[in-house]
């Protein structure tokens, strides 16, 4: 068929992308494909790429998150007021954090199911809202002195891997076996794909769509503690912007905006794009303003590789 | 879609924003009580709301009633804050600029309508139509910084800049300081210079993709505190806080924190409290009418661990 | 006269036309009949200048014409009236005729709405069509939201028409308008080009009949040398038993009562009850009612003797019912999905360990059987499902149902949009069900199908149920007066 190099691109296109982009950084970086960077590179993704998993499923029903990063500063200032040293110990701080996440989730999924609402608009509202929440439970000043259990989130290590790179792995594995491996994720395919069809065949579609958006909402919180726990404060301003980068993850891993198709593997080649660009980047020293441009240059790359794909339908 | 919608909260800070005005007015009526006009540039940055802290209290210890409006970083709200101010009858503005150029027009603003503004924090362009400026220079904070790295590494070695957003007035200021100590080293090289926007977590993986390269450094720069801890963050992480000094601007609490612990090498002191306060004494006498110097500048201090 | 000679196009190798000729004469309306897939769609879009052919040529009145583009087509006076509608929604009858080629005070950019609303209404006036141009689109019913298509492709005053199903959405009345306009425009000396699945349809109107079977031109002759069944031999290649195959079943026991405002009625197992009734009879909205996808206020339903509520579309499912929608596209595939996904997507419960992970060789197992059952011909359960003709992807939908193991299907516009020899899959697999003693309810549209092959049909206007006919008193005469006003 004429469609095969093409269908091929399409489909694995985004991983040649990034094992292109790992060739070119690895020949003119010496260091790049070094033990140590490669950790590195990937503690640097796992705060964006928890919330992109998040943002997959959301994306794939064919929504948009916009509060993540919000959601991940309010979780952040909450986890880290209960993380004093002498204090309740970093478990509950952790519970409280993914909890205040999942919570603003859900109240974003009940407004989409139930109300009908657009989800641009309401996350869009959480966004401001949850950014608000944290700086009016901060006073706008960041939560510092921390507990060293608290630590051990973002800057501890398990068998020698960093723990923020083993909670995003859980997270990617747990989502791709929730998203391609259960009912719960063939619905949430089938609402993107066709909403109304998936109701007439017996598909409770607003349970599903809060329970997408509270996912989202819980991931944005972890995503909070590991970024709070690495820097070791809870700052309200933080995490501006995340979603985007988020959203960039997804959409640049194959993930259509108009929802129904996109796989978390491709989320994840999406996210650590980003992650070894910035990285590469960094270590090349190249300027931050080109380094914008460069960003913005790979974005739009992606998008027009996924419009191909869609025309190619 | 840079409009109301995707930056909520306008329609409703206008509300709220009369209704204080209103009740000021109100007031003043009864008591004939000074009206200040606030406009922050940010009430989410930590020096900010230590700012306002210290307006609070001054203007409450004179007496005088506040008007307080953040313009939350953008200028052209500013613009709208001010007009505002004037037109509810401030009696005195004090305008804490987001952007050297952008704000510049608030000061013009208050000027034709013959209303009092103080500058305080930040420079604008059109600095000298202002009735007074209150704060310190960033060019100096900068040269502070540099010099006491100078000073710790005996004026020579591999240094690496943090700065801020990228054309920041802070940042620009800054990083002019910085450079205009450096000049007289020849023997020093800026061997990495990136932004970290402010943000203590984008400048904790800058800093460990700097010493992933494996680049030499032998001391950070960075423009803030927070980034300052991000990047000692990393530095600890990579066990090499014997060999990388890092120094911060700003000393927030976390900072000198660091540096009591004599783990950051140093901040340097921007006086938050002395601002603020001084700025509504001079504004408190522009609106009597009294006579007040043009440009009152607060020093910085540089803390280290021996003081 | 228009003449398409020898035209062939293949598409990645595969041969979509294979020398085909076609000749038609001004002031005739030619059908172009075939299966689907036989080339019809690709030959049309050649002659509107969508694709471009390998060989051959194409002329109007001896002058060849050099196509590469719609718009060359447009300038030859060749209009396209495609099968699905492309209105838009929000602006009135006036603008979207014109769309794209406003009238304008001269010299500026901008739109003389006095002149747009003054022309769109004579050109309907002259066409017969009460509409009016002010309405906007959205507030239409399909069946008007055609006629202004149409009325679009006629404002351009072409030469050459071509209708690509143009009743699908179209109930008997709206059909007559639509055929009267035909017959006019083809008066006038127009050539219209007309593509329909509907037997009835094309004898009444056309002059001259073309049959494409797999890419090539297996006869072309006047209308009234056809046959139904010599025309249906034509396309199929192979003689069909009969259109509606009807076996002698007995139906049973009362499986489903239903009643409520203005419906009351029983449905028996192995029973196929038909609903007849004009566009907007209320037929649609009252087996969507019984499903649970809108409220069926004050009703009441009994399957076998017991009460249901039902509340939304699982507690349907759940009393052993299944819908299959009107519309394939809006309410019944997931086209972003494949043939598998969407064909156990009402029955994923059955193939799930607990807490909900799949069980895959389970369902493949359960997917395929049911796919081989149904007679959809794919590539494997992996193709995507927009790949599939309209006949597979209806087969596809009932395999979706009969996976749930219903025992009441509810199946609206079963055959629509779908080629002959799907249409005679469906109604045999109908015919089976009916054998395994379910009870099956059809709608449609389309009178001598339920004539066909239902044991009764009721008639509904106005949301009521007008009259009942049993097997042995149909007529269609009878049928159609009391679906109309009496």
């Amino acid at each position: 068929m004429k469609t095969t190099p093409n269908h091929l691109f399409q489909r694995y296109g985004i991983y040649g992308v990034l094992v292109l982009l790992v060739i070119v950084l690895a020949i003119v970086s010496p260091v790049f494909l070094t033990g140590a960077n490669i950790i590195n590179i990937l503690r640097q993704v796992a705060v964006n790429g928890i919330i992109a998993v998040g943002m997959t499923l959301v994306i794939i029903t064919g929504g948009i998150d916009l509060s993540s990063g919000s959601l991940l500063a309010l979780s952040a200032v909450v986890a880290t007021s209960l993380a004093h040293p002498g204090g309740h110990g970093a478990g509950l701080a952790v519970a409280a954090g993914i909890g205040v996440g999942l919570a603003m989730g859900t109240v974003n999924g009940v407004l989409i199911a139930r109300q009908r609402l657009p989800p641009f608009i309401v996350t869009l509202g959480m966004m401001t809202a949850a950014r608000g929440l944290a700086l009016v439970y901060t006073s706008g000043r960041p939560v510092i002195d921390l507990s060293e259990g608290y630590d051990r989130i973002g800057g501890g290590y398990l068998l020698g891997i960093p723990v923020p790179v083993i909670v995003f792995a859980g997270v990617a594995v747990l989502g791709g076996a929730l998203l391609h491996g259960t009912r719960f994720g063939r619905y949430v395919y089938a609402i993107g794909g066709n909403e109304l069809a998936a109701r007439v065949s017996g598909v409770g579609t607003r349970g599903i769509l809060i329970r997408v958006y509270a996912l989202s909402g819980a991931l944005a919180g972890l995503a909070g503690i590991v970024l709070s726990s690495r820097v070791m404060s809870g700052s309200p301003s933080t995490g501006v912007g995340y979603e985007l980068d988020a959203i960039a993850a997804v959409v640049i891993g194959g993930t259509a905006l108009s929802g129904g198709t996109g796989r978390i593997a491709g989320t994840i080649a999406g996210a650590l794009i980003i992650g070894v660009m910035n990285n590469g980047l960094d270590l090349l020293n190249v300027s931050s303003y080109w380094q914008q441009v460069a960003k913005g240059v790979i974005i739009i790359l992606a998008l027009l590789l996924d419009k191909t794909s869609s025309r190619e339908k | 879609m840079k409009n109301s919608l995707l930056y909520p909260g306008r329609a409703w800070r206008w509300v709220i924003f009369a209704a204080l005005v209103l009740t000021a007015c109100h007031r003043g009526d009864r008591k004939q009580r000074l009206v200040i006009g606030v406009s922050y540039q940010n009430l989410q940055n930590e020096f900010i709301i230590n700012l306002q802290d210290a307006v609070r209290a001054r203007a409450r210890a004179l007496g005088a009633d506040l008007v307080e409006l953040d313009a939350q970083g953008r200028a052209e709200t500013q613009i709208a804050q001010v007009e505002n101010l004037v037109a509810f009858g401030a009696d005195v503005i004090i305008l804490s600029p987001c952007d050297r150029e952008g704000s510049a027009p608030a000061v013009d603003i208050a000027r034709r309508e013959h209303k009092p503004i103080v500058l305080v924090n930040g420079m604008v362009a059109n600095t000298a139509k202002a009735d007074a400026f209150v704060g310190s220079e960033d060019t100096e904070a900068g040269r502070i910084a540099a010099s006491y790295i100078m000073e710790l590494l005996g004026g020579k070695g591999d240094i690496a800049i943090i700065h801020g957003p990228n054309g920041h007035s802070a940042e620009v200021l800054r990083s002019q300081g910085i450079r205009d100590v450096l000049r007289r080293y020849p023997s020093v090289h800026v061997v990495a210079e990136q932004t970290a926007n402010w943000d203590r977590a984008q400048a904790l993986a800058l800093m460990e993709n700097w010493l992933a390269a494996g680049r030499h450094i032998d001391a950070v720069v960075a423009q803030n505190d927070e980034m300052a801890l991000g990047a000692l963050k990393a530095i600890q992480a990579a066990h090499r806080e014997k060999d990388i000094r890092v120094v911060g601007i700003d000393a927030i609490p976390d900072a000198l924190r660091a540096v009591a612990a004599h783990q950051l090498a140093g901040t340097v002191f921007q006086d938050a409290r002395g601002q603020g306060t001084l700025a509504v004494d001079v504004a408190v006498r522009l609106a009597r009418h009294l006579a007040v110097a043009h440009d009152n500048y607060i020093p910085f201090r540089l803390i280290t661990p021996n003081n | 006269m228009l003449r398409l000679t020898r035209i062939s196009k293949s598409f990645a190798g595969v041969r979509a036309l294979d020398q085909v000729t076609l000749e038609a004469r001004a002031g005739e309306v030619h059908a172009l009949m075939g299966e689907n897939g036989a080339g019809k769609s690709t030959l049309m879009k050649i002659l509107s200048g969508l694709i471009v052919p390998d060989e051959g040529a194409i002329s109007i009145d001896g002058e060849e014409l050099m196509m590469t583009d719609p718009r060359d087509a447009q300038r030859r006076g060749i209009a396209m009236i495609h099968q699905e509608l492309s209105p838009v929604p929000d602006r009135t009858v006036a603008e979207n005729i014109f769309l794209g080629k406003e009238p304008c005070y001269p010299g500026t950019g901008f739109v003389n709405r006095g002149a747009e609303r003054r022309a769109a209404r004579a050109l309907l006036e002259r066409l017969h069509i009460d509409i009016d141009v002010r309405t906007r689109m959205r507030d239409l019913s399909l069946a008007r939201q055609q006629l202004v298509e149409i009325a679009k492709a006629v404002s351009y005053d072409p030469r050459i028409i071509i209708m690509d199903e143009p009743t699908s959405a179209l109930a008997v009345r709206e059909a007559e308008h639509l055929f009267a306009l035909i017959r006019e425009l083809a008066t006038r000396g127009a050539i219209i080009i007309y593509i329909s699945h509907k037997m009835d349809e094309v004898f009444r109107l056309a002059d001259t009949i073309t049959v494409l079977r797999d890419g090539r031109t297996i006869d072309s002759r006047p209308a009234r040398d056809f046959t139904a069944d010599t025309l249906i031999t034509a396309m199929v290649g192979r003689e069909l038993a009969a259109r509606y195959p009807k076996e002698e079943i007995l139906p049973g026991r009362v499986s489903l009562e239903v009643s409520g405002t203005g419906v009351h009625f029983v449905a028996r197992e192995g029973e196929i009850l038909g609903f007849a009734g004009l566009m907007g009879a209320g037929r649609t909205e009252l087996v969507e009612s019984l499903f649970g996808l809108r409220p069926f206020d004050g009703g009441e339903i009994r399957i076998d003797g017991a009460r249901v509520l039902i509340r939304k579309p699982v507690d349907a499912i759940g009393a052993g019912m299944a819908l299959l929608t009107e519309d394939r596209k809006l309410q019944g595939l997931n086209l972003k999905g494949t043939v598998k996904t969407n064909t156990s997507l009402a029955s994923l419960a059955g193939y799930c360990y607990a807490g909900g992970w799949l069980r895959p060789r389970m369902e493949d197992q359960a997917v395929d059987h049911m796919l081989q059952y149904t007679r959809v011909k794919t590539t494997g359960r992996h193709q995507p499902v927009s790949g599939l003709s309209g006949g597979n992807q209806q087969k596809v939908l009932l395999a979706r149902w009969l996976l749930t193991g219903p025992r009441i299907l509810l199946l609206d516009e079963p055959t629509r949009g779908v080629d002959v020899g799907a249409k005679a899959e469906i109604y045999a697999l109908i015919g089976e069900l009916v054998r395994q003693r379910k009870t099956v309810i059809v709608l449609s549209s389309e009178l001598p199908e339920l004539l066909g092959i239902c044991d009764r049909i009721l008639v509904m206007r106005g949301g009521r149920i007008t009259a009942s006919f049993d097997r042995a008193d149909f007529s269609q005469e009878a049928i159609l007066s009391a679906a109309m006003n009496e």
